[in-house]
């Protein structure tokens, strides 16, 4: 055993020149460094200077229209500073505040044009830079942009409700009616909601992609959709996934101690307990009424061990095989 | 305690991971809507009493270019005429000369706005030649630039004397010289301009100037001026980014001419506006007795408006009877609100 390992010594400092295994990991990093050091230090020996005038980009954020201004939020989003001269509108100058100083790569800057617009009309906004180039931002129907006071955050609750709370809740209504309803309705009618919220996914992210792409590119433009997404998608499974932990540490902790706390507790304390028990098997009805109100994602880990469905097992058969539910 | 396992730890930092970059977003600093009306509020405040408050379209703040940088002040090229150098030739005509050099010359022709213009002796518009009737003319062309230029002068002279390519000396390459030489008719208003391909590029860049033609019992004193409409395009879009009268936009808003009371204003106008159709002059509270090409004694037109092709020109002759400030300006509103207007200002 001992001269089998002497042996396999000898044979890798044959090769590393008996320099020690610290040594060898860490050299290549430090030449690494001193490259990017001397690269740096060197203002990038042979790549020459950029030739031509500079490049300027400029992106809309935001547009605000007040009576008598339009105010502008602009990202620079390429590689040089942009100065901003003078400003027209629909092919004339006006008179416009802000943007004092060069815009510097990824800096922003808000610049108000006097303009006395008309609701409903259309107008072009031109800047000119110091180069003599113009960056253009059109305004397809001017009309007063609302202003973001407490009736304005009251509307959006409002559509909120609209769109998030009312339909859900009238969906709600169906659980008895689905309760009782023979197995094969029920799966055409789960089909019919996974097609819906197939849709709503393509048609938010077709969405996504299209207001992404008219803002600034500088932070990721479309992919930044894209990783809004996985990152909702993570959140919502590791929240998931902490509930159900918090839940069965606290399912354990309460079937050891349940005979003891219905006898010393309020009743209101043994119903629960009781309710916790009865949905460790639960009813195929109970079963739907937890899918109906779950993503896909966290119903296979939401679900409690043990329970046998042939639709459920079906499934989560088609999800990834570490899915804990296939167990 | 919940086992910590990879992906438990994994799955529970995320929405730490997201709560992080949520912050951070928050972080890039950010102005609000309800700063806005502030500002706003505050450019009201600022404009009031100040020239650009004055209710017309001008640069920000009443801006004017660096007139001394440029090197030529519009103020000056107004009355500025260049007469050359004068000797008589044996035979008793009058010889009169004059040397234009083609420079390339980075003007600023909006406020905070250079321009990589091409001119004659440094100037946009070039000097404004004017000499008389029946005088041989003699103009040396040096070719300072690095690209092949010509003069090619309006009126009335032999071919070789046109400055176009394949004609007489042809296109001047950079460094070389040349003298065109012919004699000065008709009695009117001209122009001059380069005349090497690509056309529009080489009059667009400034390459063009005045040319006038007095005739040979002269014309009635008068308050003379001379006024070339032009543009710029500094994005190279085919379409201009600032109009005016002798280069320099609101000038003559900023600072009025000043002319006297019932005195004869004479203002010889050429309009050398690349990209546009046409172009105009128009006079506020009078009207004017237009000289079309400045050849004919007889005006053809007593009005207030004159519209000119590129190239096209005329003599305008009035007096003004009342003292005050009366506007002039093309009578096409967006060539006037992007700067080809100004004002004269009548004093007693």
């Amino acid at each position: 055993m001992e001269a089998r390992t002497a042996t396999e010594r000898e044979l890798r400092d044959d090769r590393t020149g008996g320099l020690p295994a610290w040594l060898l990991g860490l050299a290549p990093l430090l030449l690494i460094v001193a490259a990017v050091i001397a690269f740096v230090a060197l203002d990038g020996p042979g790549l020459g200077e950029r030739r031509g005038p500079p490049v300027e980009q400029l992106a809309v954020e935001k547009t605000v229209l007040r009576p008598g201004t339009i105010e502008v939020t602009l990202r620079n989003d390429g590689p040089d500073a942009v100065t901003i001269a003078q400003a027209q509108v629909n092919d004339a100058f006006v008179q416009f505040s802000g943007a004092d100083d060069p815009i510097g790569r990824l800096h922003s800057a808000k610049i108000t044009l006097q303009q006395p617009w008309v609701e409903g009309e259309a107008y072009e906004v031109a800047l000119v830079t110091s180069t003599g180039g113009t960056i253009t931002h059109e305004i397809p129907v001017a009309v007063e942009t609302p202003a973001t006071d407490l009736s304005f955050f009251g509307l959006m609750a409002l559509l909120g409700i609209y769109v998030g709370v009312i339909p859900i809740a009238l969906g709600m209504l169906w659980l008895p009616w689905l309760r009782r309803i023979p197995p094969g309705w029920l799966r055409g009618l789960m089909a019919l909601t996974v097609g819906l919220l197939a849709f709503l996914a393509i048609d938010a992210t077709l969405e996504g992609f299209a207001l992404a792409g008219e803002g600034s590119q500088a932070f990721g433009g479309a992919a930044l959709v894209l990783i809004g997404a996985a990152v909702a998608f993570l959140a919502l499974s590791g929240v998931s996934s902490w509930l159900e932990q918090r839940r069965r540490t606290a399912h354990a902790a309460g079937a050891s101690a349940a005979s003891s706390r219905c006898s010393s507790r309020s009743a209101s304390a043994c119903t629960t307990s009781a309710r916790e028990s009865r949905s460790a098997r639960p009813t195929p009805s109970a079963r739907w009424r937890s899918a109906l109100s779950s993503s896909w994602a966290s119903r296979c880990t939401t679900r409690p061990r043990g329970s046998r469905s042939s639709l459920r097992s079906r499934t989560c058969a088609r999800r990834s095989a570490g899915s804990r539910c296939s167990g | 305690m919940p086992q910590l396992s990879r992906r438990r730890l994994l799955a529970a930092s995320v929405p730490a991971l997201g709560g992080a970059a949520a912050a951070l977003h928050s972080a890039i600093p950010r102005r609000h809507p309800w700063d806005a009306e502030a500002q706003a509020a505050e450019v009201a405040d600022h404009h009031a009493g100040h020239g650009a408050g004055s209710g017309h379209a001008d640069f920000r703040d009443g801006q004017s270019v660096d007139h001394r940088a440029n090197g030529f002040d519009p103020h000056e090229i107004l009355r500025d005429f260049d007469w050359g150098t004068t000797r008589r030739l044996a035979s008793g005509q009058v010889l009169r000369e004059w040397e234009l050099v083609a420079t390339e010359t980075e003007i600023e022709v909006i406020p905070g706005v250079k321009y990589a213009a091409w001119s004659y002796n440094g100037r946009v518009p070039g000097p404004t030649l004017r000499c008389r009737e029946g005088e041989r003319l003699r103009i040396t062309f040096v070719n300072g630039s690095s690209h092949p230029h010509t003069i090619h002068f309006h009126g009335i002279h032999p071919a070789a004397m046109d400055g176009v390519p394949g004609l007489g000396a042809g296109e001047i390459a950079p460094g070389d010289s040349t003298v065109y030489e012919f004699d000065a008719q008709p009695a009117g208003l001209h122009l001059y301009h380069c005349h090497v391909r690509p056309l529009a590029d080489h009059i667009a860049k400034g390459l063009y100037g005045t040319f006038i033609v007095d005739p040979r019992e002269g014309r009635e004193d008068a308050d003379e001026m001379v006024m070339v409409l032009n543009g710029f395009d500094t994005n190279f879009d085919r379409a201009n980014e600032v109009y005016a009268a002798n280069s320099i936009g609101f000038a003559y808003m900023n600072q009025p001419i000043v002319t006297k009371r019932n005195e004869l204003v004479r203002v010889y106008v050429v309009n050398v506006l690349e990209f546009d159709l046409i172009n105009s002059f128009h006079l506020h509270g009078n009207l004017f007795d237009y000289f079309p090409t400045g050849t004919s004694r007889t005006p053809s037109e007593f009005t207030d408006t004159v519209m000119l092709c590129q190239g096209q020109r005329g003599i305008l002759e009035w007096r003004f009877p009342h003292a005050g400030k009366f506007m002039f300006h093309a009578h096409q509103s967006e060539f006037t609100e992007l700067g080809w207007q100004g004002f004269f200002e009548v004093v007693d």
